[in-house]
C-alpha cells in the first residue's frame, strides 16, 4: 500500500514538473492516434454509409466481415503490419517499420472495423426519410449524405470516441511495429508496459492518469453535446 | 395557350418497377399537364408511394420512357432530372434537426441562395403559411398538422413544377386539413402540378382535375364522380370539407 502511495505521489510530481520524457511520450501517443483517427474516420463513414444506403451484391457478407474484424486482437494486426512492412515484406521498400507511420497504419487497421460497424449501426437507426427529403429538396447525393450524417451525429461521434479509445490504449500493435523507441515511437501504453516490467511504477501511473483524464474529458464532452440524454418528446 | 404551356409537364410510357424480384408497378402511360391536379387512389400496397417516388426521382424505374418538358429520357436520367424539380412529401413529413426556419431554408441553401435572400423569401413564405409564430421553434416539436404545413412551405419556396403528396392529410384534424387544402390550392395557382396519393379520396376530389386508380401496380382511369373529368377550383381556393 505504501509503495502505491509513494508511486502515485511521484507520478503527480512528474506530471507537475513538466518532465520532458513523460510529455514526449504523451505527445507521441496523441500525435499518432489523432492522425490515425483522422485518416480512418472519413474512410469508415463512407464505408458505413455505403453499407447502410447502397444495395450491392455481397453487402450482407461485408457487414458480417466488418463485425467479425472487430474481434481481431491488436497483436494480430501488429503481426500483419509487421510482415507487410518488414524488409522482406511487400511494403518493405517504404522503410516504414519502427516509425510513427507504421504505428498509424496499424492503428488505422485496428479502429476501422469498429468505426465502420458503430457508424453503420448509427446510420441504420436513422430515418430513411432524411435521405429522401434531402434529395427531393434538391441536395445532391454528397450533400444528402452529409445531411443524413448530421442527423445521426451523436451516434457517429460516439463511434469515433470509442475507436479513439481503442487505439490510444492499445499496446500490442504499437509495440510490434513501432519498436517503443523513446522520443519517436514510445507512446503511453508501450511506456506503461515497459516501466511496469522494470518495476518503475511512477511514470506508468502518471501516464495512466493522463489516459484516464482524457477518457473522462471525452465522455463528458460527448455527454454535453448530446444534451440531457432524455428521449425527445 | 402558348406552345410551352400546351406541352405536358411529364409523360411516362411503359413504366415498370420491380422489388425483390416481384413486379410492383406496370404503368402503360401517365401524362401530367402543367398546373394539373391528379388524385391517385388505390388500396394499401397498390404501388402509390412507389409511383410517386419514381416521379420524384427518388427511385429509378427498371424500364420506361420519360418525356420531361419535351425531352425524352431513360429512367436513370429522368430520375436525375426530376430530383429537386419534383418535390415529394411523405405521409409523415421528416423534419431536420433544427428550427422551422432552418428547415424551410434547406432547399434554398442547396440552390446557393445567400442568407439575406433566404431570410426575405422565408419571411414571405411563413406569412403565407401562417407559421410566422413558429419560426424559431424546433421543427420536431410541432404537431403533425404544423409539420405538414412546414413541409408544404419548405416545398413551395422552391417553386416545384410538380408536387407529389403521399397521404399528407391522413392524420390531420379538420382544421389542419382545411388549412392544408388551402395551401395546396395556392400552390396550384402558383403553377405547380400536384399528384395526391390517397385511399381516402372523398375530401380531395374537389381539388383535382382527374382521378387515376392503381390496382395491383396497374394504372386505370377512374373518372371523378358526376361524370366530370375536370372540376374547377373555387376562386378562393377553399375546398369542400370531407363529404
Amino acid at each position: 500500500m505504501n509503495e502505491l502511495t509513494e508511486a502515485s505521489h511521484q507520478a503527480l510530481q512528474l506530471l507537475a514538473s513538466g518532465d520532458g520524457v513523460l510529455w514526449s511520450i504523451i505527445g507521441v501517443s496523441f500525435s499518432v492516434s489523432l492522425r490515425a483517427i483522422a485518416i480512418a474516420t472519413p474512410l469508415a463513414l463512407l464505408g458505413a454509409f455505403a453499407l447502410a444506403y447502397l444495395r450491392f451484391p455481397g453487402r450482407r457478407t461485408l457487414v458480417t466481415t466488418v463485425n467479425t474484424l472487430m474481434a481481431v486482437p491488436a497483436v494480430v494486426v501488429g503481426l500483419t503490419v509487421y510482415l507487410l512492412l518488414s524488409r522482406s515484406g511487400p511494403l518493405g521498400a517504404l522503410h516504414l517499420l519502427f516509425t510513427q507511420w507504421a504505428m498509424i497504419i496499424g492503428q488505422v487497421l485496428l479502429c476501422l472495423p469498429l468505426l465502420i460497424a458503430m457508424a453503420h449501426a448509427a446510420l441504420q437507426s436513422g430515418d430513411q426519410r432524411a435521405w429522401e427529403t434531402a434529395l427531393t429538396l434538391g441536395a445532391n447525393r454528397w450533400r444528402a449524405m452529409c445531411t443524413v450524417m448530421y442527423e445521426v451525429r451523436f451516434g457517429l461521434l460516439a463511434a469515433v470516441i470509442a475507436a479513439f479509445g481503442r487505439i490510444i490504449a492499445e499496446v500490442g500493435c504499437s509495440m510490434m511495429v513501432g519498436g517503443n523507441i523513446l522520443y519517436h515511437t514510445r507512446n503511453i501504453p508501450t511506456a506503461i508496459a515497459l516501466e511496469t516490467s522494470k518495476g518503475e511504477f511512477a511514470q506508468g501511473i502518471a501516464l495512466g492518469i493522463v489516459l484516464l483524464a482524457f477518457a473522462l474529458a471525452l465522455n463528458f464532452g460527448l455527454g454535453y453535446a448530446q444534451g440531457s440524454g432524455e428521449v425527445s418528446r | 395557350m402558348s406552345q410551352d404551356n400546351a406541352q405536358p409537364l411529364l409523360t411516362v410510357r411503359g413504366l415498370e418497377f420491380a422489388f425483390g424480384g416481384r413486379r410492383v408497378l406496370d404503368v402503360a402511360q401517365l401524362r401530367i399537364a402543367r398546373g394539373e391536379a391528379i388524385l391517385l387512389v388505390g388500396d394499401n400496397g397498390s404501388g402509390k408511394t412507389t409511383l410517386l417516388k419514381i416521379l420524384a426521382g427518388l427511385l429509378v424505374a427498371a424500364r420506361g420512357e420519360f418525356t420531361c418538358l419535351g425531352s425524352t429520357m431513360a429512367p436513370r436520367a429522368a430520375a436525375r432530372f426530376c430530383r429537386g424539380r419534383h418535390v415529394y412529401l411523405h405521409q409523415s413529413p421528416y423534419m431536420f434537426d433544427g428550427t422551422v426556419e432552418e428547415n424551410i431554408a434547406y432547399g434554398l441553401k442547396q440552390r446557393g441562395r445567400d442568407s439575406a435572400q433566404q431570410r426575405i423569401e422565408i419571411r414571405d413564405m411563413l406569412a403565407w403559411a401562417e407559421l410566422g409564430h413558429l419560426v424559431h421553434r424546433p421543427a420536431r416539436q410541432l404537431s403533425t398538422g404544423e409539420k405538414q404545413r412546414v413541409a408544404l412551405t419548405r416545398a413551395r419556396i422552391l417553386a416545384p413544377s410538380l408536387l407529389l403528396l403521399d397521404e399528407i392529410t391522413a392524420n390531420m384534424d379538420a382544421d389542419s386539413r382545411r388549412r392544408t387544402h388551402t395551401m395546396i390550392a395556392d400552390l396550384r395557382r402558383a403553377g405547380s402540378s400536384v399528384v395526391f396519393a390517397t385511399h381516402d379520396h372523398a375530401p380531395l376530389e374537389a381539388l383535382c382535375d382527374q382521378r387515376l386508380e392503381l390496382a395491383a401496380g396497374r394504372l386505370v382511369d377512374a373518372p371523378l364522380p358526376g361524370g366530370a373529368d375536370v372540376i374547377p377550383l373555387r376562386r378562393d381556393g377553399v375546398t369542400t370539407e370531407p363529404r
